[in-house]
């Protein structure tokens, strides 16, 4: 049997239960609650419940397991939790329509905006950071490291499989700075030499363009996407960070001196580095909160590993 | 589809007068309901402002899950005039979830019929609880084991299996 078909989910064992059919009328009433605090709804309810428990027994003789549609698959899969990857991961291997719906990038879209709020599990600070030491960290997004080995040489490392595949090389001629992207939609929107602009790549057109940054942040500003899907744009003047789209400044009172180097896109929170140390800063709630000693932290890659089988289209 | 019956009724349950609507599953059993419960589904508040005679019939949900759908929606529609007990939102809310829970004691056949209903009736409330019901049930099990709970054959040729089990070694780690 497939695992889908024209009919989608099927009924089974109905005719088989309720032996007649045809014309029935039957009234819904409203339910309340009883006086001893249980609802009153518990008599009929637990009545039902029973009959619903009959129905399972005599149907798990000779019935026929259920059929899914993509939807409904897509449905399932979209509300498993996300703290333990392997269990979307799993599941998307049962076939190829799951792995096919799993796999699908508009899924794995609504599965993050699904997730959105769930904790950051960790990140990649600085380079190097691989055991390989003539390779560098630079970008980190779901389950894929991206490693830079020479200006033009590339290659992506999978966390979760350990697999590591060299990118072709590149002719460019931008300064990139890797670290501080941002993919929104079908667009790549990447600080070029040193914070004076912004690239942006279409990935459907294949075409590029290119915006100018005013001079007025002491660090090179960061990218990153907003809870509407827009681009965001955050950097840090005078202990103040800003933050581009939304039109909104926030006041560091606690953080002089403060570099943002990085943004976790969905759980909604900034890096930022100062002379104390390394903090969090949630976005939505305000609160801030050590999670490193002071050093060099240049460069950010927030661990989210949501997207575990996007690795696998190629087996649909 | 019989047509001698109006859409439409007035209902004295719970002492005050109510709009009714008359539903049709597809084996033609016939459900009257409160308006406001059946509201909760999107698709048949549609049909209810469209208006027509003989009731709303539903020509994709068979009657014994339609009877679970709208065990459902009367327990979830608001209701006019909330019983003493279960009058802070506290207790409403373990009342809400106690029923919900024992409303999902059903097998996955039934679990799948009620997934299918809610995405036709666009009831969201009940789409997410069972979806999620389910996703619970496949969270922790193997791909073999998921496709045996569903019956569905694994399509991936050996080759192919070799190679994604490969790749993915790191997760069964």
């Amino acid at each position: 049997m497939a695992a889908s078909s024209a009919t989608g989910l099927q009924a089974v064992g109905y005719a088989a239960v309720h032996g007649e059919r045809g014309p029935r009328r039957v009234t819904v009433g409203r339910m309340g609650s009883g006086r001893d605090g249980a609802p009153q709804v518990g008599a009929s309810a637990v009545g039902r419940a029973a009959d619903r428990r009959r129905h399972r027994e005599e149907e798990e003789v000779g019935a026929s397991p259920p059929e899914l549609i993509d939807d409904a698959v897509a449905e399932i899969l979209l509300r498993i939790p996300p703290d333990e990857p392997a269990d979307l991961f799993r599941a998307s291997l049962v076939c190829k329509p799951w792995l096919r719906v799993a796999s699908d990038p508009a899924f794995l879209r609504r599965y993050r905006a699904f997730h959105r709020g769930a904790p950051l599990l960790g990140f990649f600070y600085c380079a190097p950071a691989y055991d390989d030491h003539n390779w560098s960290v630079r970008g980190c997004r779901h389950c894929g490291v991206v490693l830079m080995k020479s200006f033009r040489k590339f290659a992506v490392w999978d966390l979760i499989t350990g697999h590591q595949e060299e990118l072709p090389k590149l002719d460019i001629r931008w300064m990139f700075d890797i670290t501080r992207a941002a993919v929104i939609g079908d667009e790549i929107y990447c600080i070029v030499d040193l914070g004076s602009g912004i690239l942006k790549y279409d990935l459907v057109e294949h075409c590029f363009s290119f915006m100018n940054l005013p001079a007025v942040y002491e660090k090179r500003p960061l990218l990153m996407q907003n809870e509407d899907g827009s681009l965001g744009f955050a950097g840090v003047s005078h202990s103040r960070l800003y933050l581009w789209s939304r039109m909104k400044v926030i006041k560091l009172k606690i953080l002089p001196k403060a570099n943002v180097f990085g943004f976790a896109e969905g759980a909604g929170v900034f890096l930022m580095s100062t002379n104390a140390g390394a903090f969090m800063f949630e976005l939505k709630s305000g609160q801030v909160k050590k999670v490193g000693e002071r050093m060099d932290y240049r460069t950010f890659f927030p661990f989210n590993p949501f997207s575990t089988a996007a690795q696998n289209d190629r087996w649909c | 589809m019989a047509a001698a019956d109006s859409c439409d009724g007035i209902s004295t349950s719970g002492g005050g007068w109510e709009k009714t609507v008359t539903l049709v599953s597809s084996d033609d059993a016939r459900f009257e309901v409160r308006e406001a419960a059946a509201s909760l589904s999107q698709t048949v508040r549609r049909m209810i402002r469209a208006g027509g005679d003989g009731g709303i019939p539903l020509p994709k949900v068979d009657a014994r899950t339609l009877s679970t759908v709208l065990e459902y929606c009367n327990k979830h529609a608001a209701v006019p005039a909330p019983a003493p007990e279960s009058s802070s939102a506290e207790a409403a809310a373990v009342d809400l979830e106690w029923f919900d829970k024992e409303l999902m004691h059903v097998d996955l056949a039934t679990l799948c019929s009620l997934i299918r209903a809610a995405d036709y009736l666009e009831v969201a409330g009940l789409l997410d609880l069972t979806c999620k019901t389910v996703a619970d049930m496949i969270k922790s099990k193997t791909a073999e084991e998921i496709r045996q709970m569903f019956g569905i054959q694994n399509d991936f040729t050996p080759e192919e299996e070799e190679q994604l089990s490969r790749e993915n070694a790191g997760v069964f780690e």
